[in-house]
């Protein structure tokens, strides 16, 4: 009987974290599965099934769906590609300077992390008024040096880096501290053999940091591709989806063609598809970079 | 220690009857600005005239989120009673059957076509039924830096309200004040982004003669010859005539003419009280001028709508018809925090008219146009902006942008109808 109770315990342990699991995590997966079989319009009263009616239309050339579904889609992958390096790499070097016996470490670590705790509203709004085609900061900056100012979010191209640019000033902090959680982990015997064997700064860092750094890595890498995949705010509150739809993402059109067009069935089929794109090429990320690592 | 027990209980009694007996009603407007401290204010009002009998508890919702907001508190049937939606909102939620049709209660209230302009009376009605009882009206308005004007030996008291002398005005006060060769005065801003593709393009769009759509909205006709001649008309200000500086992000021209750098500046009216809070800027309100060969201005309306109930409450529906009616009537005082009343009695009220802001572009109210009442809108017309933004960054011909802008709209459309 006591050995029973023993081993129910530890479900115990997990229940509440399962509770809220199943309610606020599997629960919408499958109710959204559920939805994107049915021609669900929020104020109908009838929601008929469909089976894959609402992907069929996604996947259909003639249809307006498609042309703005794969549009934005395409967007949201031009983000991840142009956001993902940055994100992962300053976060790295941010990590390894403020890893040095600085003065005022903890300062730094503090100024690094604060943006993280912002809101996208606030970012948004002060890098707006620094962004302004012609009365930014920045461009009166470039002004003064002589240069022609630029349209930072009304011409495609600085759009994509001032979305990116801004992405890093607010995220980076939180990837900068789990990779100086990494760093910390790391022996510092290792370091001082390699020193004992004539190895320089570069050396130990390419044979020693980043080897060990690899599951720090692969978790910084994989949790930032899901969270770039899910960019909304930055351009909804910045360039409002243009020049045209030229930075729409996916998680914008989902929200416009569930909550203004109100077709959620629609709606809950892309943001389906979306999802597939993500666990895919989180599955290709394992592959990659897992493939010695020891948890 | 008696005593104390008894009118303690006196009083619970009393507060517990008193809860009672008002009928409570729900009203949810998406009032952020300076117009929801206004409405508060008056909602109090109300209140204390029906203290015990009637209680409106007023909650506020950023517009953004708002009608996200309607949408789900109808479907988990938790709406509220009294709403406010913008007109060309109506037709979604109409052709939905959530809302009540109001057909009795504007004869009860004792109003009809006469009490109203005509556009913001028919806008109300969508398939021969009335949902929306209007509250205001906001048009597209003409903001001129007086200062500006003055220095150029321009009368700010007669604003530009032709094309020809809109194009002369935007020309003077198109300079370089520093002399460093660059241009940093400007005569007005077309912005690519709201409101420019929103309201600017479409007030020239209807003052050239073109049309959103067809009469039965069957039809998606911006990408017409006058509509494209007006979009042209619109880019040549910033790239022919160069009368606009290029390239304005977000709210890019608001900074420009907050800061004094921008002679004529074309936004909503609901600007008017952050303008006024703004240090050192010399400002005038006045209606859009007549650009094309007739005058029409862009525009919304607040109405008040009612939402159909899962269970009907008579009593509910009598205090949410007293509470509409009550503000309707007050609405002079309610357009000091920003808009022009619908009522014609109001604004023609001494009240309105010391308004000098918004009794000055109510002049042309009579030329305000809605767009087109349809279910399907938010299609209809996200196209037209998307590329008429394209066309002000200077990416795409007017003709270009609005025939493909009209061909995705007309492609949404059909699929409505399907």
């Amino acid at each position: 009987m006591k050995l029973k109770f023993e081993q129910i315990t530890p479900y115990f342990f997990i229940l509440p974290h399962l509770g809220f699991f199943a309610v606020f995590l599997a629960f919408p997966v499958f109710f959204g599965i559920y939805i994107s079989m049915h021609r669900w319009e929020l104020l109908d009263w009838e929601k008929p099934f469909i089976g894959f009616g609402n992907f069929a239309k996604i996947f259909d050339s003639t249809t307006i769906q498609y042309e703005y579904f794969w549009n934005s889609l395409g967007n949201t992958l031009k983000f991840v590609v142009f956001s993902l390096p940055f994100l992962v790499i300053t976060g790295l070097l941010l990590a390894l300077l403020i890893n040095q016996n600085l003065k005022f470490k903890g300062l730094f670590r503090c100024i690094f992390y604060t943006p993280v705790v912002l809101s996208i509203t606030s970012v948004t709004l002060m890098w707006n008024w620094l962004l302004d085609t012609q009365s930014g900061l920045i461009n009166y900056i470039l002004s003064l040096g002589g240069y022609t100012p630029i349209a930072w979010l009304s011409t495609t191209e600085w759009a994509w880096v001032s979305l990116v640019v801004v992405t890093v000033w607010w995220t980076v902090g939180q990837n900068m501290l789990l990779f100086l959680a990494g760093l910390q982990d790391i022996a510092e015997h290792l370091y001082e053999a390699a020193k004992i064997d004539g190895a320089n700064a570069w050396q130990r860092f390419w044979s020693i940091t980043l080897p060990s750094l690899k599951p720090t890595t692969l978790f910084v890498t994989v949790m930032t591709t899901i969270a770039s995949f899910n960019v909304f705010g930055q351009p909804y509150m910045m360039t409002r989806g243009g020049p045209g739809r030229d930075t729409q993402v996916a998680i914008m059109y989902i929200q416009e063609e569930a909550f203004s067009n109100y077709r959620f069935g629609n709606a809950a089929a892309m943001a389906l598809i979306v999802s597939v794109f993500i666990i895919v090429i989180s599955i290709f990320q394992f592959r990659l970079l897992s493939s010695d690592v020891e948890y | 220690m008696k005593s104390k027990v008894f009118w303690l209980t006196f009083l619970l009694v009393v507060v517990l009857a008193s809860s009672v007996a008002a009928v409570e009603i729900n009203f949810w407007n998406g009032f952020t600005g300076p117009d929801g401290k206004g409405m508060a204010k008056m909602v109090d009002q109300f209140n204390q005239l029906h203290a015990g009998k009637i209680k409106v508890n007023m909650q506020v919702i950023g517009w953004g989120e708002y009608y996200q907001k309607i949408v789900t508190s109808i479907a988990s049937g938790k709406a509220p009673e009294v709403g406010i939606m913008h007109v060309d909102r109506l037709p979604e939620f109409a052709g939905k059957g959530v809302l009540v049709s109001l057909n009795d209660v504007i004869t009860d209230l004792g109003w009809s076509a006469d009490n109203f302009i005509d556009a913001v009376w028919k806008a109300g009605i969508y398939q021969g039924e009335r949902y929306g009882i209007p509250l205001d009206m906001h048009p597209l308005a003409l903001y001129i830096n007086k200062d500006l004007f003055r220095e150029a030996g321009l009368d700010p008291e007669d604003p530009p309200k032709t094309k020809g002398e809109f194009l002369e005005v935007a020309k003077t006060l198109t300079k370089d004040t520093n002399g460093d060769g660059k241009i940093d005065q400007w005569g007005t801003a077309i912005p690519g982004s709201w409101p420019g593709p929103q309201f600017i393009v479409p007030t020239l769009i209807h003052q050239y003669g073109g049309k959103y759509t067809n009469q039965d909205v069957t039809e998606v006709t911006y990408d017409s010859p006058a509509a494209i001649e007006a979009l042209q008309f619109v880019v040549d200000l910033i790239y022919k005539d160069q009368v606009s500086p290029r390239n304005i992000q977000q709210d890019g021209e608001v900074t420009l003419f907050r800061q004094g750098k921008l002679a004529m500046h074309f936004n909503g009216i609901w600007m008017i009280n952050g303008f006024k809070a703004q240090e050192g800027l010399n400002f005038m309100s006045y209606p859009v001028p007549r650009l094309g060969n007739q005058m029409a201005v862009t525009g919304g309306s607040h109405n008040f709508v009612i939402f159909r109930q899962r269970y009907h409450d008579q009593e509910k529906r009598d205090a949410a018809l007293k509470f509409i009616k009550y503000i309707s009537n007050n609405s002079a005082e309610w357009a000091t925090f920003g808009q022009i009343p619908a009522l014609n009695s109001v604004r023609e009220s001494e009240d309105f008219q010391r308004l000098e802001h918004q009794a000055a572009i109510a002049e042309k109210i009579a030329y305000l146009v809605f767009p087109p009442l349809h279910p399907a809108l938010n299609e209809i017309i996200t196209p037209l902006h998307q590329e008429s933004n394209l066309a002000i960054l200077g990416k795409k011909t007017p003709e270009e942008a609005l025939r493909d802008a009209a061909k995705r709209a007309q492609k949404a459309l059909d699929a409505y109808h399907d």
